[in-house]
Order: C-alpha cells, then structure tokens, then sequence
C-alpha cells in the first residue's frame, strides 16, 4: 500500500469525522446486542443479568428444537417465503411487462398510483380492511355466502390463511416491485425494439426475447437475496394482518412471531434469542452464499 | 380506419385485461375503508360494507371527534417522532453515504462493510431489548421511537448510489478552490444528490410513520402512544366490546353511541390520511429513489 500523503490524510481525516455519528449509532444499537447472544448458551436468569447466569450450552436449542412450535415455526416461515419469492416474482415481472406495453400516459398513471396505493397503509390500517372483508358480516364473506349459501368462518379456519397470506403479500408488494421492475425495462436501450420490429417480431416475441432477457439480472439478483432472508418474515403481515389469533396459529406462526410472542409475553428470552441466533447464522451463511452464486452467475452484480 | 383501430383495441385486451384486475384488486379495499367510514353503523353490521355506502352517515368521525384530546395527543407524538426522525435520520446518514461514495477514502469500504453486515447478521431483538431497557435507559422516553431506526442500512446504500453519480471533476474543482470535505458535501454533494434525498426523507417519514412494533414494545405511557399504536388500541379495545355483545347473545349489546364497525374504517382513515397527502407531493422522487437500487453501479 502506498503512503499516504499528508493531503490524503486530511481528506480521510474529515471524511471520517463525516462518518462518525452513522458509525456510532451502528455500533451502539446493532454491534452490541451481538455480544448478546451469548444469552442463548446461559440459563437466564434477569437478576442475575447475562453474564452471571449459569452457562449451560447447547441446552436452549435442545429445548428450542424439541418443542412442539419448532417444527411449526421453521416448516410455515420457509413455505411462505419460497411461494413469496416465486409467486411475487412471476406476478411483478408480468405486471412490469404489461405496464411496458401501456402508451397511454393517463392509463399510465392511474396504474402505477394505484399500485404503489397499498404501500403506504400501516399493517394495522391492513388488518382492519381484511376484518371487514372476511368477518362475519364482512364483504367478502356475505359474497360467498350470497353465491353458494354457506357462512365461511374465516377467523376460526386456519387453512384458508394459507390463501390469505399469499394473498395480502402480493397486494401489498407486488405492485411496487412491478414498478421497479417497470422503471428497468424503461433504461433499456429502444433502439434494440426498433431493430426487432423492422424484423417483423410480434409483441410476444420482444417480450420472449428482448425484455425478459434484459430483466434477467435483476430477478436473479432479488429472488437470490431474498432466498437468504429464508428464516425472516414481515412480523406486520404475520402478526396484524392475522390479528395474532392462537386458532390460526397452525399456519399463520411464524419464527419472526414465535420471538416476538416470547418478548411480550412468556419471557423464555433464552429461548427467544436461541432462535434468533439461528436465524442470523442462516442468513448471513446464506447471503455469503447468494453472492458466491451471483459472482459466478452475473459477475457485476455481486454484493462485495 | 375504424376498423385498424377495433383491431387495434382488441390486440390490447390481453394487456388491459390483467392490468385492470390487478389495479382493482389494489383500489377496491381503499374504496371499502372509505365508503365504510362514512356508514350507517346499523347497516353495516347487519349487511357488510359496500362499495358505496348504503346509509350514509357521519357517525363514525362524530365519535372520534369526541375522543379529540387523546387522538390530537397521539397525532403530535407520530409528528414529533416522523419529523425529529426524519431530520435526525438524514443529518447523520447523508455526510456518511457521501463520504463512503468517495473511492479516495481509505476508511470508506470497510466502513460499508460495518453498516452493511448488520443487514445479515444481528444480536436479535431479544438482547436489543434488555440493552435498550436495562442499559440505555431509553426504556418509555419517546427517544426509543427515534434513535433505534436511524440509519437504516438499506438506505444509506441508496444513497451512497445517488452520490456516486455525481461527476468526480465537480468535487475536484472545490476542492481545488479550497473546499473541505464537509464544504463540498454541502455546496456540490447535496445540491446534486437532492432527488434522491427527497426519496430516502419520504421512505424516512413513511418508516417511522407507518412503525407498528417499536411503540409496542418499549411505551408503556399511553401519552407517548403514537396514532398507530392508538389505532390498534382502540381496535382491540372494540373488537373486545363486539365479542363480548355477541357472547352474551345480546345481552350486552354494544354501547349505543360507539359504532363498533365504522369507527376502525374512520380511525384507518385518520391515520394514514397523512402519508397518501405526503405522498403526492414527494411521488416523482419515490419513483426516482425506488428505481436508484437498480442503476448499475
């Protein structure tokens, strides 16, 4: 490494200064709890505090991995997030294809507002819309009803959630990744449009062969990344939208609501952060992971 | 030549055709929360919400009205917390993805690593919590609704995207005239990155707006209950009343004067009617700043 000069070390000397509030923060409030975790191989006991409890191992992922909740948690926080990513991706790439093919601005801009519309809304605000579609006396339930004579009762029903929750992701994600999709396929170069026109290819076939090539990198790059957030959920759509109801539990817990059921209220922290260890080592071996594969596969889109 | 166009119209149903259901399927449960609010609560108990409503009715705002004090209470603590936030958020996350976008600093990609390892790898939020609570004393001071969210990772990458496109020779030139790093940052940085600072300000003021959990956990005093919080609040506090009217089959029937459906349809309005106002002045740089991530770098 070459030395630095005396100029250089001025530029970094203030850059840093300029960097210090961000490093600080970072440090205090994501750096230390990591010295936390080792809370997951001690029996917690809060008067004793993390480091006087005893040290007793592997035994709270024994516990962790014996009980009833584990294989819920894992299976439900997997499932959704594979049909997340396949699902999302399919519709998004779709709905971007078809918003390109729009010429009409007006038509243009109705759509992209309206899907950027759900965004917006808090998960609470979500969770009062899908009561009143899906209690008792709700939209969609008096539809059913109307039609076929029977009384879903979604609330109590833990099979429909499946659906629902597949559902409530899409409408509330899939719309702005179209966009971002959508802006990609914009920065595409026209002339490639043209020079296949001239040629006689159908709209299909520019679709088949121009935009979706074009588009290829950026779904490799987002469904790979979020293949490594495999153990995360949105704890918004897993905990409001559901209302947090025991009944639906069987396909509605997740890892993300299993932690935050054990802060609030039964207070295993032990538990709770042996968890939470697991889910940090999987993702950071998976994003480690993802951006090997990505470096082979599409070389200048690599993380680091 | 009308034909060319009838022809014309009906290649493009393919497109049209899910676009529109996709739009409606976006739309229609915003069409509901409104026309719900402005119900008959009679009617929308008995027949559900429809898309226009039934028996209009102001009810359901009259009553909110009457719970003025707590919900202007809960207004100002999301105000204070979207603005002093979002201020605080920028002041600290702007200087730093600047100076990390500069390929001079020698610090600068091992600080990047720094901040962006914490997006895959975290303590959790069990030991966030015993350190907020046991040890910052940050524990129910409307401080924790603040300080834990700042510097999001995701968004100092954005910005560090914005910075990098602007043009090497203008930093070089100020600073050629003397200019210091921070100088430059203020004169030549910011002015040209200001899309994309509009775009992370508005990701700001919807982040912590919008923020269901952090309340949850770390307030216990119902003054500092931001409107979000208040909302689900009052949403369980209703639900509750319902279930109770119903298990005791009528006996209880639920106070006269609450319209237990319209008012969560009212309150839903209250309180994201705020960011759909924002959102419309900052929209051309949330699309900027939504499609910044996907510039090559």
């Amino acid at each position: 490494m070459k030395k630095r000069t005396k100029h250089q070390r001025k530029q970094d000397r203030e850059l840093f200064l300029l960097c210090l509030p961000t490093t600080i923060k970072t440090l205090i409030f994501a750096y230390i709890p990591m010295v936390g975790i080792y809370m997951a191989f001690v029996d917690y006991k809060p008067s004793r505090g993390v480091f006087g409890s005893e040290f007793v191992g592997l035994d709270n992922f024994r516990y962790l991995f014996q009980s009833i909740d584990a294989q819920r948690i894992f299976s439900n926080t997997i499932f959704y997030n594979v049909l997340f990513i396949i699902l999302g991706t399919i519709v998004s790439v779709t709905l971007a294809l078809l918003l390109f093919e729009i010429n009409n601005k007006v038509a243009l801009k109705v759509v992209q507002t309206s899907f950027f519309l759900p965004y917006f809304i808090s998960w609470i605000l979500v969770s009062v819309i899908l009561q009143s579609l899906l209690d008792s006396t709700g939209l969609l339930t008096n539809f059913i009803y109307s039609i076929t004579g029977t009384k879903i009762s979604f609330y109590t029903t833990p099979g429909y959630w499946r659906l629902i929750i597949v559902l409530v992701y899409l409408w509330k994600s899939a719309g702005v990744s179209a966009i971002i999709f959508y802006a990609t396929l914009i920065s595409c170069d026209k002339s490639i449009y043209e020079a296949a026109e001239i040629d006689g290819a159908s709209r299909w076939q520019k679709m088949l062969y121009i935009s979706i090539p074009y588009l290829k990198r950026m779904i490799i790059i987002t469904g790979i990344m979020s293949g490594a957030n495999i153990l995360r959920s949105d704890l918004g759509l897993f905990f409001y939208a559901t209302q947090d109801i025991a009944n639906l539990y069987p396909t509605t817990d997740v890892i993300d609501t299993y932690i935050w059921r054990i802060l609030r209220k039964s207070g295993e922290f032990k538990v709770g952060t042996a968890v939470g260890l697991v889910q940090g080592v999987v993702g950071l071996g998976l994003t480690l992971l993802a951006n090997k594969i990505i470096k082979k596969v599409e070389p200048s889109a690599a993380l680091f | 030549m009308t034909k060319i166009k009838l022809k014309k119209f009906v290649g493009n149903t393919p497109i049209y055709i899910p676009l529109l259901i996709f739009t409606l399927f976006c739309v229609v449960p915003f069409v509901v929360v409104i026309s719900g609010s402005f119900s008959d609560n009679a009617s929308v108990v008995s027949n559900g919400v429809r898309l226009v409503p039934q028996v209009f009715s102001l009810t359901a705002y009259k009553v909110i009205f009457a719970f003025f004090s707590k919900i202007t209470r809960a207004y100002g603590v999301a105000i204070f917390v979207t603005v002093i936030g979002t201020v605080l958020n920028l002041v600290i996350m702007v200087p730093f993805a600047f100076a990390i976008s500069k390929r001079e600093f020698t610090f600068g990609s091992k600080l990047t690593f720094l901040i962006y390892f914490t997006v895959m790898f975290s303590g959790g939020l069990i030991p966030t919590y015993i350190l907020i609570k046991r040890y910052l004393g940050l524990y129910d001071t409307v401080w924790v609704l603040i300080l834990p969210l700042l510097a999001s990772p995701a968004y100092i990458v954005l910005l560090r995207v914005f910075f990098q496109s602007v043009p090497k020779a203008l930093y070089e030139s100020a600073a050629i005239d003397g200019a210091s790093e921070f100088q430059q940052l203020i004169h030549v940085g910011i002015p040209l990155a200001l899309p994309g600072i509009a775009a992370i300000a508005f990701f700001s003021m919807l982040m912590y707006w919008n923020d269901p959990y952090t309340a949850i956990i770390y307030i216990e005093d119902s003054e500092l209950f931001p409107i979000q919080i208040l909302l689900t609040q009052m949403t369980q506090y209703i639900n509750y009343i319902k279930s109770n009217a119903s298990a005791s089959g009528g006996l209880i029937s639920s106070p006269a004067d609450i319209p237990t459906t319209t008012i969560l349809f009212a309150l839903g309005i209250v309180a994201s009617g705020p960011m759909i106002f924002v959102f419309s002045f900052f929209q051309k740089y949330f699309i900027k700043g939504l499609t910044a991530g996907s510039i090559k770098e």
